[in-house]
């Protein structure tokens, strides 16, 4: 295996991205296949991952490319977000979940801990009105069901962890 | 779009390990982007609370206080949050009386239980015995002798089948006669087959003297799947359930923590490390934590002679005593007292030796050497026990078993 192997992917609409193979391995679905089957010269379809949103998540990959604890990056949940890492995660609502759903499929878990940890980060320290205006949630419970739910799971012996 | 909703809703009711066809509800959403970008945004969250990994992940980084808002925020988050809320159900002694369930409340427990995955009541506490607890990873019991003590007293007394409380000192054992005949939380071991760290607080009082032992040993017998095990003990006496325990589980403990309270300044000879160290094949952390005034030491022989099931350890925090198994030799030697005080020390050389390389074969050792219990002046020195090992014993060998060089 040559050190600077390219890969093709193609994106949902068939847009096509030419990455090192270092960058691809950053996914474990791309490494495990590549592992695999080998490089067949092929472009590797990507359906569920639009081009902007693959663009996006090269750009993680490039930034963290020679991180040596990439793999362990995010594993401590109290940790603060690198300042780069904070600036990348400042998109809309949409390409945050996008970006989730793709790290997910792609099986990035440095990329998939850090945006999660943004979206936990949105919920953080707010009331339930607070969390439904930022989420733009609407709130289907009667008041009494509310009441209710309160009631049965606020109490002493669930126990506080 | 709305039976979309429910389905989503149901998945996370049944069990957030479903594998959900997700794949299905992006495909879905993808099609949505050129709808109302609102919608979108809404369908993607939806997508994402039907992922187990990616709910896991977020939740682990909120509170007990954000799990406690997302409850009220819609019934989609609520049932998400209640999965994670009724992880840790804990009935602890510090309950005031009103906070005690109710029937009601009871019911409602008995609705979640399959949610539950930590639990920690009292041995007495038979509540939630029958109650389908299937997730149940983990569980802590503890004796409230004291608490039932009392209220079996205030019983005895309306009663009138004591005519003082100098009987109970004279019979104290009548006080916990009930205890030792009703099903206890022990119960609930062998219904749980995930369960795989079980603490047990005061053992002791756990199995009241003259308590069928078979109990608990029953109970242990039947489960095998233990990983963890956390057990406080006394060590007035022998509690041959450990051992037992210990051999029947054997083959899938790996994290055994055992408190042992001694009392009276005494050191006492820890004959559980031994057993623990030969059944155990998949051990990879052993630490006995010492309480009370007295100490719970392995001499060093007995822990370079017994056989070490386990290659996987990675910790060991243990009292070791060097000179315990010499001095008890001493007394019956008929050599020369400066001989046999020669010989003690090439014997003591060669053991800590043999016992630098038992922890050498531990391929991922990376805790503690061991404690040793002499003070420092009377331990074998570095430079004899290189002498006396012709030179066996290097640096290496020897960082691994003390600490200063």
């Amino acid at each position: 295996m040559s050190a600077h192997s390219q890969i093709l992917l193609t994106s949902s609409e068939g847009t096509e991205f030419l990455i090192d193979r270092d960058i691809a391995d950053k996914s474990m679905l791309l490494k495990c296949m590549l592992e695999d089957i080998g490089e067949i010269g092929q472009a590797v379809p990507l359906p569920n991952v639009s081009g902007p949103i693959l663009t996006k998540v090269i750009e993680y990959c490039t930034h963290h490319r020679d991180d040596p604890n990439f793999l362990s990056a995010n594993d401590d949940v109290t940790a603060d977000i690198d300042e780069w890492d904070l600036e990348y995660c400042k998109v809309d609502q949409g390409t945050l979940y996008e970006l989730i759903l793709a790290a997910n499929y792609l099986d990035i878990k440095p990329l998939m801990d850090l945006t999660c940890k943004t979206v936990a980060n949105m919920i953080k320290a707010k009331s339930p009105e607070e969390i439904r205006k930022t989420f733009n949630i609407t709130n289907d419970f009667t008041p009494e069901e509310e009441d209710q739910v309160r009631r049965e799971n606020g109490k002493d012996w669930v126990d506080e962890h | 779009m709305a039976d979309q909703d429910s389905s989503i809703l149901d998945n996370n009711n049944d069990s957030s390990d479903n594998v959900v066809t997700y794949s299905s509800i992006i495909t879905t959403t993808t099609t949505n982007d050129d709808e109302d970008n609102q919608a979108r945004i809404a369908a993607l969250l939806e997508s994402i609370a039907s992922i187990p990994p990616v709910v896991c992940i977020i939740l682990s980084n909120l509170s007990y206080r954000d799990y406690l808002s997302c409850l009220r925020v819609c019934k989609l988050w609520s049932a998400i949050s209640q999965g994670y809320l009724w992880r840790y159900v804990a009935f602890h002694d510090t309950l005031s009386e009103n906070a005690i369930p109710t029937p009601a409340e009871m019911a409602v427990i008995r609705r979640r239980a399959h949610r539950i995955r930590n639990l920690a009541l009292p041995l007495a506490n038979t509540s939630l015995l029958d109650m389908p607890c299937t997730q149940l990873q983990s569980l802590e019991i503890w004796a409230n002798t004291r608490v039932y003590a009392h209220r079996r007293l205030h019983k005895l007394l309306a009663q009138g089948s004591l005519r003082n409380t100098g009987d109970l000192f004279s019979h104290p054992q009548i006080l916990y006669q009930e205890q030792q005949l009703v099903p206890s939380a022990l119960s609930l071991i062998p219904k749980n087959p995930y369960l795989s760290h079980i603490h047990l607080e005061q053992f002791e009082n756990l199995i009241p003297v003259g308590y069928p032992s078979q109990e608990l040993f029953r109970v242990v017998n039947i489960y095998k799947n233990l990983r963890e095990i956390e057990i406080l003990v006394g060590f007035q006496e022998e509690y041959p359930i450990i051992p037992t325990m210990i051999l029947q589980s054997g083959m899938s403990l790996e994290v055994i923590d055992l408190g042992v309270y001694c009392a009276g300044g005494l050191i006492v000879r820890n004959t559980y490390i031994s057993i623990i160290l030969q059944a155990c094949r998949q051990l990879k952390r052993l630490s006995v934590h010492n309480r009370g005034t007295g100490k719970s030491c392995i001499c060093l022989r007995d822990l370079v002679e017994t056989n070490w099931a386990s290659n996987q350890l990675e910790s060991l925090g243990i009292l070791v005593s060097e000179a315990s198994y010499n001095a008890s030799k001493r007394g019956q030697a008929d050599i020369a007292p400066d001989k046999t005080y020669q010989c003690e020390q090439e014997d003591t050389a060669m053991l800590l030796f043999q016992l630098s390389m038992k922890y050498h074969a531990q391929k991922k050792y990376t805790g503690p050497p061991p404690t040793w219990w002499e003070v420092e002046a009377k331990l074998l020195s570095y430079e004899s026990a290189v002498k006396f090992t012709d030179g066996a014993m290097d640096t290496a060998a020897w960082r691994r078993i003390r600490l200063e060089t």
